[in-house]
């Protein structure tokens, strides 16, 4: 029976797009449901159904291999098995005449007919060039693809205790650079192709975008939970998502409920994580005998015959747990997913310890006649974070687990902690933790809607929903017997913050091939987001009875703190953004494509004049491998050639308010009542003129794959050039009432080259070896700082304090360097008196004049060496033997300098008797060199590093009985070693922000983590 | 079918809507103020804006400036510690550059006061003369700040859009005087706690009276020109304007001396024309004590949280000037042995350090050296150094004794660790006895006597009240700048008499390291900073530098 529901046309006219005048009309004419090809039959019940069969048979690879665990379904049913340990099925009550669906993972999926008997073949997927890549606002097979994009596989990911996704991307994506700390709180630093703004945190990052939700907090995802990353990397095809692209986009999807019977997956594992290295310190005998010999003294109050290592007294094993427990399954109209995740990372710094809960939940249907695509997540996490302090001055357990006497203890007699608080910034490490709490919770739940509506064939109306909230509570106490509130009797503080955010996304999709070759894509939308951050408040109290409540009842205090510090400045702080966008791809037979992209953006941050800006691409792409010349050759399997030029902007990383001339208050003052009150005054210069960082970058690639595609790689340039730098620019208090003024104003340059190659020299068919190596070279240059109203010769970065060195400048922001240009003083070597001499320059030209001094100034500084590594490499290589598979991930980093200012600040020479100093002390510095910590070029080291990051070793038992369907064990280590000559901690120092490659005191200790995991699929 | 009709029509409708609305970029500030508030009470607070922004180089920058630049203390460093860059010996040594930090948080304190006044001028420009003589007073006097440590300065209009040029220090010297004049009949009269720290008409007239006694050092046409025995056409103006001041009457020597300088002053020191208020919790910037107690000496006055630096110390032949027999500024300084201290008197409790021989002198290497020693800890007059190049007096316990500390103001013992260095006592920046040895120092050098006052009743004044012998016959110019000496230490005003003294090139502490200095005249007022010229592109640099 066949039965048509026609159900009429709605006529629209003329959209009026945009506020600001740019409208554009259309006349828009939607056929729903309308079409006839459209008709969906409605399957009568049939007299078929009682010739139920029963199904046997085996699923093989073209190599003949039997595929163990591939899904086998009856179509339209939820009747399904897995194939066992032989690649044997069976299945029972199966219609005779309907079809089966046989998929595995790299396997193209297969229909087959139901026959009692069935031998099925299943065809390896053309991996590289079937593949689904995830694209803004859609997804297209690789071959399509032309812009710079790399999919980062579940499998493909790094394995450790890992919290964030940038920490399981680390070298596995070519011009992505990313460092992290063994710090379980602390959060990776990442930085695609070079940074190309002047501001940091958020501004210098890639953009976010889970499941098509742009912008949302990456902490609610479980890593467990990752399906794919696709990283955008050119601007060609970060420009759909305009002015907050500038840096990348990293989409993250995640595992959703396929078709068949439902599965459960548990995957758990434990790790211990031990300190790799430590710096390595004196012993009390060492350092008595080197005090004493060299006519120096030991202040008596600090020798008490002890031997303590500090390190030891602060450090432990760390041991971490992951669980994470999910079920999934489905139908083919209707799927789900929820998952349970609970995350504890202890790390090896006793106090530090990061605490996490994530649940999430996922569930899809098709209605209206599998025209309408519905879906809906909920993703809430909890996390709990305790930390010790890490603050400037001394007051950081990780310098003084360093700098700490040896020779006194960790208490005195009398039981309560050893400290000489007449020496300033010198703390008890152990004091330090245990005398002090600073913890934060945080809660985050966030909750999208999807609709997809197929309008007439190939047309889809897309909407999505995001809302998510955040609530961060910190609290800190320093008991009364913490140095850090030294006769406060306690000092209590609670902070309370929200953030909100809101997105609304829709879109139209039009997919069409005519006459078989033309292929037409063609996209339109509109976004609007308000983020809602910075909501709270903040109490301080001092003043106790007694410890005993810590911060848990603020009221029992006896003062408050009441200045703006004290309540913490948070400010409301609302930004909105629209978008109005737009993608039109078009290929002739996947031999030519071509693809445009217009984004026009708005954001309430920027001026009143420049609040809208249009970000347009550009991109071409020639499969040559489809040319009959090059088909003829025979070596080829794919071969294409890309090009490419973008503009993206950067309007993260903001206060929504940084254009608006605000007021607040600036002091006290008496009033005409005699009353102490506030004084009123402007807290910010207005700039209307404020406008959006624009990045344009070229880019040009080529793709190829020779031998059947075992060996494929790609290449690429590119060139990115920022314009308008957004700097809080000193301005001359003549005019304005304050130093410095949020200004467009400078412009950066990078350009690199990506080489990324994947090979598999070996198959056979128990034994496959791949591998996959990327190396990328990035020159990053700052190549204006001024414009005709603005200038700064330069930028002087990196106070890193340090004896005798307040405002002493380690890095300078200057025009033809980049940044993280270290621009130090040269050392000379000793003078005659055994004194650090430094070559003296003149104050005019910048040249030395041949002169050396005891004492340099700031003006006998000049450029030393560059933070930024000239290769960045990952390597990868897999091993799989029957069910064994052996990971062996390599990553470095060449020719960077990393400013050791620990090493410096642990060889001060005046610090004898105070301060404890590095063991090689003597062999490396002379006792009568009172400069010895002076930071120069001396202490100026070579950061490259070759490291094995991940070593893993696997085994998949398959199937054990009837009860579960998969087990894989596997055992992995991080941080296996490290090839470097960097005499530091570790030579993985931060290469985000404006002061990238320092190490400085306060360096968390890198860690080597052990890990077993094992993952049961039910 | 009908009803599915409807429904996608309504949706479509509602999504065409979304479409067209949705481009408004208009977001509510919530948290903050974008328009001044205009209550009474808000535009008083918004007033008061005006006394705030040189309270920070007031505390420490322009008081280390005005005080290490002279013969009153030296900045030195302990071994590597508080070298840093020379920031403090380039004072010392009278060898600074434009690149010393000092400088530039100076000019920003001052130019930042001169906007502020600007703005509030204009927002008030419908104000009655009572409004806006204090703002105009305040202009004047960041002016002058600016005008006497950096020369050639803007005279800055209310309406400047564009970056001013420099004018004449002679011209910015009338401004200033035409300035407050102009200011002078409407402000008000009243002295009390509501008018503390704030633009009095005595405060306008004590301006007045140092702009006077300086003009012919302020209207040189060069600075390096200029002598102490230059003509000064405004002598008379001086005394006129003391002369109103101590008529008025609200004004006394009163208040014992060390008592004036103690955490705890204010409104109730009769003594105080003008004053910066200070707190350690609200009003932050007053820091003192950090630099002048030992750094082996942090609990000597009461438990506090923050350590002190102990890097500026005392010259000798300034404190041999203290050498009057029961003069109560004797007690500005602790010398020799020391002793805990508690509510404002010494104890008899002695301030011992245990310590070895070798740790109070690193120089000692016999063989006992690391015997444990208690040692009372006890200041030297004497500074020695064991590097000149960077000042370096050792870090050992002798090398932290050296050089007499002041304690004219008094250590806070109330400053918690949050609060860190911060003091609470106000820095006074006009006093009556000011007035009174301005107008004795006026008619020595030249001025009318008027009012029946004499130098030697005038300096009496002051020695009656710090219970310091009389003087039989009138003081000569040098002894009025000694009683000075006595008088301001530590105040902020050594530099400032000294060149009007022509005196600010003499030999004096370790200013030997830098002999240029000698005769570099032009050391009279400071380059301006790097800083300030970096924004300030079409601006030259002041010759000499």
């Amino acid at each position: 029976m066949k039965k048509q529901e026609k159900i009429g046309w709605i006529r629209v006219n003329y959209l009026k797009m945009t506020a600001l005048g740019v409208c554009f009309a259309s006349t828009l004419a939607v056929p729903l449901l309308a079409a006839p090809h459209l008709a969906i039959p409605r399957v009568e019940a049939t007299a078929q159904q009682d010739k139920d069969i029963t199904v046997a048979g085996v699923v093989k690879d073209e190599a003949g291999s039997t595929v163990i665990g591939a899904s086998v379904v009856v179509e339209g049913t939820t009747n399904s098995v897995v194939t066992d340990v032989d690649g044997k099925f069976r299945l029972t009550n199966v219609p005779s005449g309907s079809q089966l669906i046989i998929s595995y993972i790299g396997f193209q999926k297969a229909k087959v007919k139901v026959k009692p008997s069935l031998e099925i073949v299943l065809k390896e997927n053309n991996t590289l060039l079937d593949e689904i890549v995830v694209v803004g606002y859609g997804s297209m097979t690789r071959k399509d693809v032309t812009s710079s994009i790399t999919s980062v596989k579940a499998e493909q990911l790094n394995v450790g205790v890992y919290s964030n996704p940038a920490q399981l991307l680390q070298g596995k994506v070519s011009g992505l650079t990313v460092t992290q700390s063994s710090d379980p709180n602390a959060t990776p630093s990442i930085t695609l192709r070079g940074a190309s703004t002047l501001r940091t945190g958020a501004a210098q990052e890639p953009y976010y975008v889970i499941d098509g939700v742009p912008g949302i907090s990456l902490s609610t995802v479980s890593p467990d939970d990752i399906e794919s990353i696709d990283v955008l990397r050119d601007a060609t095809a970060t420009a759909i998502y305009g002015s907050k692209a500038a840096n990348g986009v990293i989409i993250v999807t995640t595992k959703k409920g396929k078709e068949g019977k439902a599965s459960v997956n548990y995957s758990t594992y434990v790790a211990f994580d031990r300190v790799a290295k430590n710096l390595k310190m004196m012993s009390a005998d060492k350092y008595r005998s080197l005090v004493q010999n060299n006519g120096l003294s030991i202040d008596p109050t600090d020798d008490l015959q002890k031997n303590t290592d500090w390190q030891k007294e602060v450090q432990r094993t760390g041991v971490s747990t992951n669980h994470n427990i999910s079920i999934s399954g489905g139908t083919e109209k209707t799927n789900y997913s929820a998952s349970i995740n609970y995350f504890r990372n202890n790390g090896v710094i006793k106090g530090t310890e990061m605490e996490r809960y994530i649940g999430r939940a996922f569930a899809r249907t098709k209605t209206l006649n599998d025209r309408l695509d519905l879906s809906f997540n909920i993703n809430a996490s909890v996390s709990k974070s305790n930390e010790v302090p890490d603050y400037d001055g001394g007051a950081s357990v990780y310098d003084a687990m360093n700098y700490y006497l040896p020779f006194s203890p960790v208490k005195n007699e009398d039981g309560t902690w050893f400290e000489h608080s007449s020496r300033t910034q010198y703390y008890n490490p152990v004091s330090l933790i245990n005398e002090n709490i600073d913890y934060t919770k945080s809660k985050r739940i966030q909750a999208t809607t999807k609709a997809g509506l197929e309008i007439i064939k190939g047309l889809k109306y897309n909407l999505m929903l995001s809302y998510e909230n955040e609530q961060l509570n910190n609290n800190l106490y320093f008991s009364s017997k913490s140095l850090l509130a030294a006769g406060m009797n306690g000092e209590a503080q609670r902070s309370s913050v929200e953030n909100e955010s809101k997105v609304m996304e829709m879109y139209f999709n039009y997919d069409n091939t005519f006459n078989k070759v033309h292929k037409l894509g063609l996209m339109a939308g509109y976004s609007w987001q308000e983020n809602s951050n910075n909501d709270g408040f903040q109490l301080r109290v001092s003043d106790f009875f007694s410890d005993d409540l810590t911060y848990h009842n603020m009221g029992m205090a006896n003062v408050i703190d009441k200045t703006q510090d004290g309540f913490g400045n948070y400010n409301l702080s609302t930004l909105r953004m629209i978008s109005l966008y737009a993608r039109a791809n078009y290929s002739y037979d996947s031999k030519y494509l071509f693809q445009a992209t217009l984004r026009r953006d708005g954001s309430s941050a920027f001026g009143n004049n420049n609040r809208w800006a249009t970000f347009p691409s550009v991109s071409l792409a020639w499969r040559l491998s489809e040319e009959p010349f090059i088909k003829n050759l025979n070596v080829f399997d794919d071969l294409k050639f890309r090009t490419g030029y973008g503009v993206s902007g950067n309007s993260l990383g903001f206060d929504a308010f940084t254009s608006t001339q605000v007021y607040g208050v600036t002091g006290w003052f008496t009033n005409t009542s005699g009353k102490e009150v506030h004084t009123l005054g402007a807290t910010r210069n207005a700039n209307p003129d404020l406008k959006w960082e624009r990045t344009g970058m070229f880019n040009v690639g080529l793709d190829f794959g020779f031998f059947n595609n075992r060996l494929t790689g790609s290449v690429e340039y590119y060139n990115k050039h920022t314009k308008d730098l957004i700097y809080d620019y000193p301005v001359s208090t003549t005019i304005y009432l304050y130093n410095y003024l949020t200004a467009n104003v400078g412009e950066i340059s990078n350009k690199g080259i990506e080489f990324t190659i994947n090979a598999v020299p070996v198959k056979t068919k128990d034994f496959t070896w791949t591998t996959t190596l990327n190396l990328s070279h990035n020159k990053n240059v700052v190549e204006k700082l001024s414009n005709a109203e603005f200038s700064v010769d330069y930028i002087d970065l990196s106070d890193l304090g340090g004896a005798g060195q307040s405002s002493c400048y380690q890095q300078r922001i200057m025009e033809g360097h980049p940044i993280g240009q270290f621009y130090t003083w040269e050392w000379a070597g000793y003078n005659d008196k055994g004194v650090s001499v430094f070559y003296k320059h003149d104050t005019n030209t910048g040249e030395r004049t041949g002169e050396t001094t005891t004492t340099p100034k700031s003006t006998d500084r000049a450029c030393t060496g560059s933070a930024q590594p000239k290769l960045t490499l990952g390597w990868n290589n897999n091993l799989a033997y029957k069910g064994f598979t052996l990971t062996a991930f390599f990553q470095g980093m060449f020719g960077n300098k990393i400013m050791n200012g620990s090493r410096a600040r642990l060889s001060n020479v005046a610090d004898a008797g105070m301060r404890n100093w590095l063991d090689d002390f003597a062999e490396t510095n002379k006792a009568t060199d009172y400069n010895s910590h002076y930071l120069s070029d001396r202490y100026l080291e070579n950061g490259s590093y070759l490291r094995l990051s991940n070593l893993s070793l696997g085994y998949d038992f398959g199937k054990l009985g009837n009860w579960i369907n998969d087990l894989r064990i596997n055992l992995t280590c991080n941080n296996v070693f490290t090839i470097t000559g960097y005499k530091g901690l570790d030579p993985e120092v931060d290469l985000g922000g404006l002061t990238p490659g320092i190490d400085n005191r306060r360096t968390y200790p890198r860690t080597r983590t052990y890990m077993l995991g094992v993952n049961v699929n039910f | 079918m009908k009803a599915l009709n409807i429904k996608f029509i309504i949706l479509f409708c509602a999504v065409v809507t979304l479409f067209a609305s949705c481009t408004n970029l208009d977001v509510d500030v919530k948290s903050q103020y974008t328009k001044m508030p205009d209550s009474e009470e808000a535009i008083e607070a918004v007033t008061a804006e005006i006394y705030n922004p040189y309270r920070t180089a007031m505390g420490r920058q322009h008081w280390m400036a005005q005080t290490l630049s002279t013969d009153e203390a030296v900045g030195v460093s302990m071994g590597a510690d508080y070298y840093d860059g020379g920031v403090y010996r380039q004072m010392s040594v009278h060898n600074w550059d434009a690149d010393n930090n000092m400088l530039g948080t100076m000019w920003n304190g001052a130019m930042t006061g001169i906007t502020t006044c600007n703005k509030i001028l204009k927002m008030l420009s419908e104000g009655s003369a009572k409004d806006l003589a204090p703002i105009r007073t305040m202009k004047a006097y960041y002016h002058f700040l600016l005008m006497d440590n950096f020369g050639d300065v803007p005279i800055m209009d209310d309406n400047a859009t564009e970056h001013p040029d420099r004018s004449k220090r002679a011209d910015v010297c009338k401004f200033i005087e035409s300035e407050l004049l102009a200011a002078k009949d409407s402000l008000t009269t009243e002295v009390s706690s509501a008018t503390y720290g704030k633009a009095t008409r005595y405060m306008n007239e004590a301006l007045l009276a140092k702009l006077y006694l300086n003009w012919a050092v302020y209207t040189a046409d060069n600075v390096t020109n200029y002598t102490s025995s230059s003509a000064n056409e405004k002598l008379n103006d001086c005394v006129a304007m003391c002369d109103d001041i101590i008529q008025s009457g609200l004004f006394a020597l009163t208040d014992s001396f060390m008592v004036k300088f103690r955490p705890d002053n204010g409104s109730q020191i009769k003594d105080f024309i003008f004053a910066m208020p200070y707190d350690r919790e609200t009003q932050q910037g007053m820091v003192h004590a950090r630099f002048w107690k030992s750094r082996s000496g942090k609990d000597q006055f009461g438990v506090v949280a923050a350590g002190p630096a102990g890097n500026i110390r005392c010259l000798p032949e300034f404190y041999d000037k203290f050498n009057l027999p029961g003069d109560d500024r004797n007690l500005s300084y602790v010398t020799g042995k020391q002793y805990y201290w508690s509510n404002y008197e010494m104890t008899d409790k002695p301030f011992m350090i245990e310590t070895t021989k070798n740790g109070y002198s690193q120089d000692y290497l016999e063989s006992d050296k690391d015997n444990k020693i208690q040692w009372q800890m006890t200041y030297t007059r004497e500074i020695t150094l064991r590097s000149g190049s960077t000042l370096d007096v050792g870090n050992d316990q002798r090398g932290r004794a050296m050089g007499y500390r002041s304690i004219k103001f008094y250590p806070d013992v109330n400053a918690t660790a949050a609060q860190g260095h911060n003091q609470s006592n106000d820095m006074p920046i006009f006093r009556y006895a000011d007035i009174l040895l301005m107008k004795a120092e006026a008619i020595l050098r030249g001025a009318n006597a008027t009012k029946g006052d004499t130098p030697m009743s005038l300096m009496n004044q002051i020695r009656t009240y710090v219970h310091a012998p009389k003087v039989t016959k009138d003081p000569t110019l040098d002894e009025i700048l000694d009683e000075r000496a006595r008088e301001f230490a530590d105040e902020s005003w050594r530099r400032n008499d000294l060149i009007r003294y022509g005196k600010f090139e003499n030999n004096w502490g370790f200013r030997y390291l830098y002999e240029a200095g000698f005769t570099e005249k032009f050391r009279r007022i400071f380059p301006v900073s790097t800083s300030v010229l970096n924004t300030n592109t079409n601006w030259k640099q002041n010759s000499g530098y």
